[in-house]
């Protein structure tokens, strides 16, 4: 009987059934934005007043626009995935944004004007006119990182990181929470980018439990060049 | 005429240096004209930017009293916690409905250019609830939370700004809308660029043109129609393209200034807000007025200019230099010539023989001394046709006739006119010894003498007799004997006769006169005569005479001895 359970078995492995997957783990952590931001110049205007009726509000991150947390390891994410992006609220969503190399970029304008977006400097990446409601794909197929501008609508900002080694990429809150899904045990280096800035590094263990909770990482502003 | 010559080189050095003023004048105004016009244009840029943070200004509080509206407020509140898309359209029609209404309001107080060209009511994350405009048709939903004025709004701000919002620019301007203590969204207003607005500011400058651009395109223009030479928009328009590619042209705030061609020259400065990184910008320009030639100068002289010149100065320097210059022409040449023309009548009427050489200058000099040699040559031609002979000598020419009906013998140089017999006075009074102006004794012309006629050559040729007074003074260009002694002590008189005959023919003969009839007992006779005279008129025991060379001829000459 053992016997014939045996050969059963080496039967279905003969023939190739599905090994047994590692398990994988979902990794979840915590950004402290505290009071981190980074003062970017604005534009010139003639009049800012504070209102006379109610204190004004402190400017703070917007870490879910702004914000990427990736996981850098050998066994990168596969690179023929799209990535979507879109324009809402007047600017880029996440206007941060770390692809593998291979990704096809998916930008789509879910606002009510139009959109001339192009990565300065990169090839492929030329301003085109984006109408509401309407897409435009990108095929990235070269690593680096490019600012990312719009031509009709000035104050848009971004960034583009283009990487080798990307396992996965993860959008934090509004309270800088994220969550990597089903990573597998290894080891990982965990970055935070804002905009052209890495302004995070951690290495990360990842085991065979089924979730990993990093400690939260405390966000300090980049050192100015 | 050496007065007149330094007055003609003293007025072409004038008149060159007038010329040479009014060019170098041209040049400086020019110069001149170009530094005031830049400095101009930065004031031009200056005052713009001025009046266009005023106009943020009156925006900005044009908003204050839809800011204040609770019924906005509250739909603004209830907007940022719907779910339903329906109870959303709902909310969006009455914050549509308040903004219109504040609309007719700010249209009634300030009139059609103070009505917004673009209305929005957001909530609390920037989401358009409600807008006026070219895109009011829009549902509610799209966002404006990430522009710069909205999202500084949302914080508390009150804020101006330049929008490029879908290929429109807009003057922009937001308030907060706070309602129950919290901040539950904003309002936002904006107004095109456009041509009562730049015409506004224009005339505002005064006789500048004014441009609005975004990048190489024309928003709104404006040039003065009074200015003739006013840059128009087209011209402004050519030089975009030069000026928005430069990349420091929404880098930096700095105005530049630029030669529209040669006539006219133009400021270009990005304008205040977001939409200066999207080349948005304004432009002023003037006319570049230059002087094409020196006589412009005068042709742009205004009567204050004029009646600021002195004109009391001008007159007394004009007539001084006109009285200067008759006054040296008049005594440079009217005046001798007028002597010469009256010497040359007096010898026409026989008054006299000959010019005096001496009494003329320069060219009349040569003059004169030409003249006596055509007498001369006249006479000679006269005398002696066919041949030059020389004339027949006269003594009686030479030294004067005994029938002198004057009292005052002739006592003179040798080239005087003998005084008639009624100046014959007055010219013994008015003579000096070195001044020759007494006119010689009215003495009848002997007859010519056999042969050629002798009288006029003698006359030209040979004057009468010269004197010399006590200190010895002699004739310009004679030859003046060595001075004698003056004492009549051992004085032999006719031995003196003798040698002074026989030195006067040598002399004649030295000088190729003709002594043809020139005997001694005649020259004896006359220089008796005039001794007689000289030694009653003067006192003297004796009379020595002295042969000369004056002129090229032989000459005698008196001196009283005592």
């Amino acid at each position: 009987m053992l016997v014939r359970w045996g050969a059963a078995l080496a039967l279905l492995c003969g023939l190739g059934a599905p090994a047994m997957p590692a398990l994988a783990t979902d990794v979840e952590g915590k950004l402290v934005l505290g009071s981190y931001r980074v003062l970017e110049r604005g534009p010139e205007v003639y009049w800012e007043l504070q209102n006379a009726v109610r204190a004004t509000k402190r400017e703070r991150i917007d870490a879910a626009r702004e914000l990427t947390v990736v996981l850098l390891g050998k066994r990168p994410m596969p690179g023929n995935k799209t990535r979507p992006v879109v324009l809402r609220g007047g600017s880029l969503l996440p206007s941060t944004i770390a692809v593998q190399v291979g990704t096809t970029l998916r930008i789509r304008n879910e606002d009510e004007i139009a959109h001339e977006l192009h990565a300065v400097g990169l090839t492929g990446f030329s301003a085109e006119a984006t109408s509401p409601r309407h897409e435009r794909t990108v095929r990235l197929s070269q690593t680096g990182d490019w600012p990312l501008r719009d031509r009709l609508v000035v104050h848009v900002s971004g960034h583009l990181h283009v990487l080798s080694n990307l396992v996965a990429t993860a959008q934090p809150d509004a309270d800088g929470r994220y969550r990597f899904s089903g990573v597998s045990p290894g080891r990982y280096q965990l970055k935070v980018f804002h905009g052209p800035n890495e302004i995070a590094n951690k290495r990360v263990v990842v085991g065979s439990k089924g979730e990993l909770s990093v400690p939260p990482i405390v966000l300090k502003a980049p050192k100015r060049k | 005429m050496i007065v007149a010559r330094f007055l003609y080189l003293t007025l072409a050095a004038a008149a060159v240096a007038a010329v040479s003023a009014a060019l170098l004048a041209q040049g400086i105004v020019n110069r001149r004209s170009s530094e005031f016009l830049t400095d101009q244009l930065l004031r031009d840029r200056a005052e713009i930017e001025a009046m266009l943070r005023l106009e943020a200004r009156s925006r900005l509080d044009r908003i204050a009293f839809v800011a204040t509206d609770a019924k906005l407020a509250a739909t603004l509140r209830r907007a940022g916690a719907a779910t339903d898309a329906k109870a959303l359209r709902q909310l969006s029609l009455t914050a549509k409905e308040r903004l219109s209404a504040h609309n007719r309001q700010i249209k009634k107080a300030v009139g059609d250019a103070g009505t917004p060209d673009i209305v929005f009511a957001v909530d609390s994350r920037g989401v358009i609830v409600a807008q006026l405009g070219p895109m009011q048709a829009n549902p509610p939903g799209a966002g404006l939370g990430t522009f710069p004025l909205v999202r500084r709004a949302l914080l508390g701000y009150e804020r101006d700004d330049v929008w490029l919002y879908d290929r429109q620019v807009y003057r922009m301007a937001a308030r907060p809308i706070i309602y129950g203590g919290a901040y539950v969204g904003a309002v936002v207003h904006g107004y095109r660029f456009d041509a009562a607005f730049a015409q506004k500011l224009g005339k505002a400058l005064r006789d500048a043109s004014v441009v609005f651009f975004y990048g190489a395109k024309l928003l709104a223009s404006y040039s003065p129609p009074e200015v003739n030479d006013a840059p128009s928009a087209t011209r402004l328009a050519g030089s975009l393209p030069e000026v928005v590619n430069d990349a420091s042209f929404s880098a930096s705030s700095e105005p530049r200034v630029k030669e529209l061609g040669e006539h006219a020259r133009a400021v270009y400065s990005p304008v205040t807000g977001s939409a200066a990184r999207a080349k948005v910008g304004y432009a002023v320009a003037r006319p570049l007025r230059v002087l094409s030639d020196p006589l412009a100068l005068f042709r742009n002289a205004t009567r204050a200019d004029i009646n600021a010149l002195p004109w009391v100065y001008l007159a007394i320097a004009l007539l001084a230099l006109v009285v200067l210059g008759m006054l040296s022409i008049y005594m440079e040449r009217d005046r001798p010539f007028g002597r010469l023309r009256s010497s040359v009548s007096e010898i026409v009427r026989g008054e006299r023989d000959r010019l005096d050489v001496s009494a003329w200058r320069g060219a009349y000099r040569g003059m004169a001394s030409a003249l006596n040699r055509a007498l001369d040559a006249s006479c000679q031609r006269a005398s002696h046709p066919g041949s030059k002979p020389a004339p027949a000598a006269n003594i009686d020419e030479l030294l004067g006739s005994s029938h002198v009906a004057t009292s005052q013998p002739f006592f003179g140089f040798a080239h005087e006119r003998r005084p008639t017999p009624r100046a014959g006075a007055q010219a013994a009074a008015r003579s000096t010894p070195i001044q020759p102006a007494a006119k010689p004794p009215n003495v009848p012309r002997p007859p010519p003498p056999p042969g050629p006629s002798a009288t006029g050559a003698a006359q030209a040729a040979v004057p009468g007799v010269g004197h010399s007074n006590g200190n010895g003074a002699t004739m310009g260009k004679a030859a003046a004997p060595a001075p004698e002694s003056t004492s009549a002590a051992g004085f032999d008189e006719e031995v003196h006769f003798r040698e002074i005959y026989d030195e006067y023919l040598a002399t004649r003969k030295q000088c190729n006169e003709s002594v043809e009839g020139l005997t001694f007992d005649r020259f004896a006779k006359t220089l008796r005569r005039n001794r007689d005279q000289i030694r009653s008129a003067h006192g003297a025991k004796a009379v020595r005479f002295t042969v000369y060379v004056k002129s090229g001829k032989a000459a005698l000459r008196a001196s009283p001895l005592r």
